[in-house]
């Protein structure tokens, strides 16, 4: 069987000159179901909020608890525990109480966006162009959410969102057109957390 | 047999030329931006339907439809660490819609050496993505088995069959598909409503 092809070279242009937004670093998920918990952390590590209190199990042991998913007496520290007691989802009301209770306001909105994508991808633009990131939600067979801080537009007129994927199993850095960011096949945005911050 | 080798010259030159003009912001983006960018090999993309795994597990049909969307691997000064996504679109034209630094990739890359390696005969291979779960198999049409390249760990904690590098009879692993998502996806619904992982 032969699988294996010959590489052949991409001559790189040059990087867009058009293009905002803020800076961010990616933390991969350290369990299976803490995509919400790794966008909080690259948040906070990102303004240097809440210090010693802003490894991911402490994220997320904080949400659980806020959302009574967990005892108040649980522990989620280390993230490395084999134990499965804090490998729990977040619901979206506790996703907005999670970043208030670190005191990072946040404006979220609950779509489906599908009926109206130009005004999805506009609003998007305007909280990048404020330097603010967003945390998107996404609804498939299993939800899920990333951290969008990056647009960029080629001479063409092209735009192109990036976007932090903490996982699971292997954290992405992003980058997809435009028109795939509120529809892809069958997943949809249905929720955005603007992060009132400017980074 | 890799799908690329079906594909037309233009088609590689028209994937190239956007990955070209992509990946420079992207690569803003990295710890350690590379010198050198290639394109590797490019696969169909098959998905599974993971709400028709029971339905499937009774008809004894694989449930993998085409996505009409190619994989393509892209390698950073020689290593496989990105991948794109393209579809063709009704010009006739190929259009790159999605470009990802990932592990994946890399997972990819070492299972290709493990087909040619392991894989005597000139069996058909696709790529497979079990829809919303993150789980890559290549699939081997004419064999009918699966190669697992990428698992997330919630399923290898548990599953002894739903380990990367592992080959597995196509209904096997859907048998064991269906086993580890009814887990994950029950445990969902003891959750509340619209829940994140």
């Amino acid at each position: 069987m032969t699988v294996r092809a010959t590489p052949q070279p991409i001559t790189a242009a040059a990087p867009p000159a058009n293009r905002g937004g803020p800076t961010l670093e990616l933390e991969q998920q350290d369990k299976n179901t803490w995509c919400w918990a790794a966008c909080v952390e690259m948040v906070l590590k990102r303004f240097s909020l809440s210090p010693g209190e802003n490894e991911q199990c402490q994220i997320a042991e904080k949400g659980l608890k806020l959302a009574g998913i967990i005892a108040d007496t649980a522990s989620c520290c280390p993230a490395s525990s084999n134990s499965s007691v804090c490998n729990r989802l977040l619901p979206d009301k506790f996703v907005t109480d999670l970043w208030e209770h670190y005191g990072v306001p946040v404006r979220p909105d609950f779509g489906p966006f599908i009926f109206d994508e130009q005004a999805a991808v506009e609003k998007l633009l305007a909280s990048l162009d404020q330097n603010h990131p967003v945390e998107l939600g996404f609804t498939d067979d299993i939800s899920h959410v990333v951290m969008l801080f990056r647009w960029e537009r080629d001479p063409d007129g092209t735009l192109r969102f990036l976007y932090h994927n903490p996982g699971p199993g292997s954290g992405s850095t992003d980058s997809v057109s435009s028109d795939r960011i509120v529809r892809s096949g069958s997943r949809i945005l249905d929720a955005t957390w603007e992060i009132l911050i400017a980074g | 047999m890799a799908v690329d080798e079906t594909n037309p010259n233009d088609f590689i030159r028209d994937v190239r030329e956007q990955l070209g003009r992509i990946l420079p912001g992207l690569c803003l983006e990295l710890k350690e931006p590379p010198q050198k960018t290639e394109l590797g090999e490019s696969f169909d993309v098959w998905e599974i339907d993971t709400s028709k795994l029971r339905q499937s597990l009774h008809s004894g049909t694989f449930p993998a439809l085409p996505t009409h969307y190619q994989h393509h691997q892209i390698l950073f000064d020689g290593r496989a660490r990105a991948s794109a996504l393209s579809e063709k679109l009704p010009s006739g034209s190929q259009k790159v819609f999605k470009v990802g630094v990932s592990d994946v990739a890399t997972r990819i890359d070492q299972a290709i050496d493990r087909l040619d390696s392991e894989v005597g005969d000139d069996s058909s291979v696709v790529l497979l993505k079990a829809r919303a779960c993150w789980v890559y198999a290549f699939w081997l049409l004419e064999r009918h088995q699966v190669l697992l390249v990428s698992v997330p760990s919630r399923f290898t904690q548990l599953s002894e069959q739903l380990q990367a590098g592992k080959y597995l009879q196509e209904m096997d692993f859907i048998g064991a598909l269906h086993d580890e998502i009814e887990r994950v996806v029950g445990r969902r619904n003891e959750d509340l409503a619209t829940s994140r992982l």
